[in-house]
């Protein structure tokens, strides 16, 4: 039995133009962190779930008395906050002391005991470690575990750190204190990508053994070979479930980038592991405006003029970079939003900005009435992904045999964001899985928190 | 017998204000010799390596052989470069390269010319393949590598034969030339310098090499190069000798030239500071990369200016580096590789021993494939022959 929902298609424009002419509306996808220029964190054990149903040991940072996470708490300040992270060590006494550091910023640390690297917190679940800072700068930064750097960013001791520029307006939010006239960091939502990866080998023989030397009896070091990847904590499919979800009580954030044609969408990608990971994201080129924290810029003043557009993100060990993203119908080849002349997808192009855009779908005007260029095969030859609406017009449910779609409830256009290496794509070998997600291009209207 | 001492990789180094960086600086005529040398490592481990040693002009005189091998500067004055280069290997024939530079213009080899020219197999297996990219210098004679408009920057030179065994071996070091005096590329100016050259050692290769069985089944290839040294500058990280680079007074433009020599990514992250990436490959970047961290891929050379702050040390730590103890064949646990060990192996692989440790079984894998068997046996039996 097959079913038509065209008719939502029209209910879904009278909602949309009902809430664009009202004007109220306010998209700024929010990152899931904390706020505020104290912070306490402590090191905890933990189990991390995977999408193959499997759970193993780890080690996370935790806020107050919450239970660890990974990745740890998000901490989002404003530039130019003194901000003040206080670090206390809850681990079993057999993994040793444990410290954090912050690549990009400039950190005071005291407390605790003196370590190779920065000041260290003992395994007694008391002393505090102090490491102060001054947000001098706005952007994306990491920060992680600093006693065996290695070992501990693999056991899960990351997180991410976001400096909002002086001045930010949520109202109109960008990434950097480039020039306002020059629009470079400006964007409607944004998404935080924390790659990494896990050898869960390592976990279970820290598990069993309580004891650090045990990995001196293994070649699990110098033969790393992770099964695990992960974006923000999460492995694929379950970077598709809400945040914070019961079921996943270590690993709060997910990932589900989405966004209306025409809008800027920053992907903040963070590498919070120890392999270089290529973030493959369909639909369109992005451009690269910031890396390491730093405005790529010939000078200061001048905007993102050093940026570049790419369509995989080199994504290496301990960098952050910033790109803006942005997807309209443009050069498609057909009208996204369906025939106009056709009473089930009537629709105008109206472009008065004179942008080549209809000023509120964001439709392609050069494309507006452009039939679709193929003719689709029949429903019994083709395969179908629960991403799929059942039609190729943007807003519009087309008939799918039972029980398949179902997770694109706005017919939004669907791209996989993925690890272009194939492994990567897996769940201990079980594929699909790892750093796998998708942006789902929602129909105008369709409310974004 | 090899004494046994728990030892890390090599992780990080602290850049301190003691003295200024300073390499052995060479003539635009550079006579080096290749040769074996043994490196101790901290552990106290031996591990044979090949290296390049610095050389009088007729050879009567060479000094210590090391990997990486001396730094060659070439003066920002001269284009040209003429390595004269003495084989004293024991078996294998050598040559020298400098990657990112024109190939030389012309080759001696003991005052012959030769022709620019790759070296190809003859016969056997691999007949027809090349071997070495440059004419070859034969054991016991000197090879004139003759390279002409040398451009500014940093560069790796190694040998051009037989790279994968003899660059792992050790057979590489640094070149430079500044664009001006204390001006690394036009416009980028430095007061202090320091070198960070990045490489790795997997012992099993080493020995499979110095003991003539790297080829055999026993060690067939570095499929399974599994490095168990990190070093910097040549040296593993040591918690006595903490190798502390000098960056000179605050203020001071401090030029870092990093290279990998090594197999395997290194990114080295100066904590809490930013640095200007000014080159890469020896092509100055047309705008700075203002950076904390540098991927290092294998065979790259980047250059970077750190405009030292007041304070310090600064910490630069390898990114990607897991720290862990090198394995030796001491399968009894007491401190020594002896008949005893061997006893223990020639047990497990004839099945008279079904208890084998997790740490036995990784310890006895000779030459890390991941099984142990007739091979590592192999292998031991060589080792405790000496």
């Amino acid at each position: 039995m097959l079913r038509n929902h065209r008719m939502g298609t029209r209910l879904l424009l009278l909602l949309m133009f009902a809430v664009f002419i009202a004007g109220v509306i306010q998209a700024q996808a929010v990152i899931p962190g904390v706020t505020g220029t104290s912070f306490n964190l402590a090191a905890r054990e933990g189990y991390l779930s995977t999408g193959d149903g499997n759970s193993f040991y780890a080690w996370g940072f935790a806020i107050d008395n919450e239970w660890m996470q990974y990745p740890g708490p998000t901490i989002i300040v404003n530039q130019n906050d003194a901000v003040t992270i206080t670090l206390t060590n809850d681990l079993p006494a057999w993994a040793g002391n444990v410290s954090i550091l912050f690549p990009g910023l400039s950190v005071q640390a005291s407390g605790g005991q003196a370590g190779q690297l920065t000041r260290e917190a003992p395994p007694d679940g008391a002393t505090t470690v102090t490491y102060t800072f001054t947000a001098t700068r706005p952007g994306t930064f990491l920060y992680h575990g600093g006693t065996r750097p290695g070992l501990q960013m693999e056991m899960g001791l990351v997180g991410a750190i976001i400096v909002r520029p002086a001045g930010f307006n949520p109202a109109a939010p960008r990434a950097y204190d480039d020039p306002v006239s020059d629009y470079d960091s400006a964007y409607d939502h944004e998404y935080l990508f924390l790659l990494s990866a896990m050898d869960s080998r390592i976990h279970d023989l820290l598990e069993f053994k309580k004891d650090l030397t045990a990995l001196d009896e293994v070649n699990y070091l110098s033969d790393y070979f992770p099964n695990y990847y992960f974006i923000n904590g999460r492995t694929s499919p379950d970077v598709f479930s809400e945040p914070f979800v019961e079921w996943l009580p270590h690993q709060p954030y997910n990932s589900l980038p989405r966004m209306h044609p025409g809008e800027r969408l920053l992907m903040r990608v963070l590498n919070g592991g120890l392999k270089r990971h290529p973030f493959h994201h369909h639909g369109n080129h992005a451009r690269v405006i910031a890396k390491q924290g730093q405005l790529l810029a010939s000078m200061p003043g001048v905007g993102a003029d050093l940026s570049y557009e790419v369509f995989t993100i080199e994504s290496v060990p301990g960098e952050t970079v910033d790109a803006i993203f942005q997807w309209t119908g443009e050069k498609i080849g057909w009208d996204i939003y369906g025939d106009p002349n056709h009473p089930d997808y009537a629709h105008d192009c109206i472009d008065n900005d004179m942008d080549g855009y209809d000023d509120v779908t964001h439709e392609w005007c050069a494309d507006h009435g452009k039939p679709f260029p193929v003719v689709l095969p029949e429903k019994q030859n083709l395969a179908f992904g629960a991403f799929y609406s059942g039609s190729p017009f943007l807003g519009t449910m087309g008939t799918l045999p039972p029980g398949e779609g179902g997770l694109n409830p706005n017919s939004g256009y669907a791209y996989m964001w993925h690890s272009h290496d194939e492994k990567e794509l897996t769940n201990f070998g079980l594929f699909p899985g790892g750093i796998l997600t998708m942006l789902i291009i929602e129909p105008p209207g369709v409310p974004i928190p | 017998m090899t004494r046994l001492i728990k030892r890390y990789r090599s992780m990080w180094v602290l850049l301190v204000m003691t003295m200024v960086f300073g390499g052995a600086s060479l003539a635009v005529d550079v006579y080096l010799a290749a040769k074996p040398f043994m490196k101790y490592m901290p552990d106290g481990q031996v591990v044979p390596m090949w290296g390049f040693a610095t050389a009088n002009a007729d050879f009567s005189i060479v000094g210590p052989a090391s990997s990486p091998g001396p730094m060659i500067t070439v003066p920002d004055t001269d284009g040209t470069l003429t390595i004269h280069l003495k084989n004293l290997l024991t078996a294998d024939p050598v040559s020298i390269t400098l990657a990112g530079q024109a190939p030389p213009t012309s080759v001696t080899v003991d005052a012959a010319p030769v022709p620019v020219a790759p070296v190809r197999h003859v016969g056997g297996d691999f007949d027809g393949r090349v071997r070495s990219f440059l004419p070859e210098t034969p054991v016991g004679s000197v090879g004139v590598y003759n390279f002409e408009n040398v451009r500014p920057g940093s560069y790796i030179y190694h040998s051009a034969t037989h790279i994968a065994v003899q660059m792992q071996m050790g057979l590489y070091g640094a070149m430079k030339k500044d664009f001006a005096p204390f001006t690394a590329y036009s416009g980028v100016t430095y007061n202090d310098e320091v070198i960070m050259f990045y490489s790795e050692v997997d012992p099993a290769l080493h020995l499979a090499v110095h003991y003539g069985y790297y080829g055999t089944p026993d060690y067939p290839n570095t499929l399974n190069y599994d490095p168990r040294y990190y070093l910097i500058n040549g040296d593993p990280y040591n918690v006595i000798l903490e190798p502390a680079l000098a960056t000179g007074t605050p203020g001071d433009q401090v030029l870092i030239r990093f290279f990998n020599a090594g197999l395997r990514d290194h990114i080295p992250v100066l904590e809490g500071e930013y640095m200007d990436l000014v080159a890469e490959d020896g092509n100055k970047l047309p705008y700075p990369r203002i950076q904390y961290s540098v991927l290092m891929t294998a065979g790259k050379t980047m250059d970077a200016i750190f405009v030292r702050p007041g304070g310090g040390p600064f910490p630069i730590y390898d990114r990607v580096a897991l720290p862990m103890a090198a394995p030796q064949a001491d399968l009894n646990q007491d401190g020594l590789v002896d008949a005893t060990d061997l006893t223990i192996m020639i047990n497990f692989i004839n099945g008279h021993l079904t208890i084998f440790s997790e740490y036995a079984q990784y310890h006895a894998d000779m030459n890390h494939d991941g099984e142990v068997n007739q091979s590592d046996l192999n292998i031991l039996s060589i080792l405790m022959a000496g």
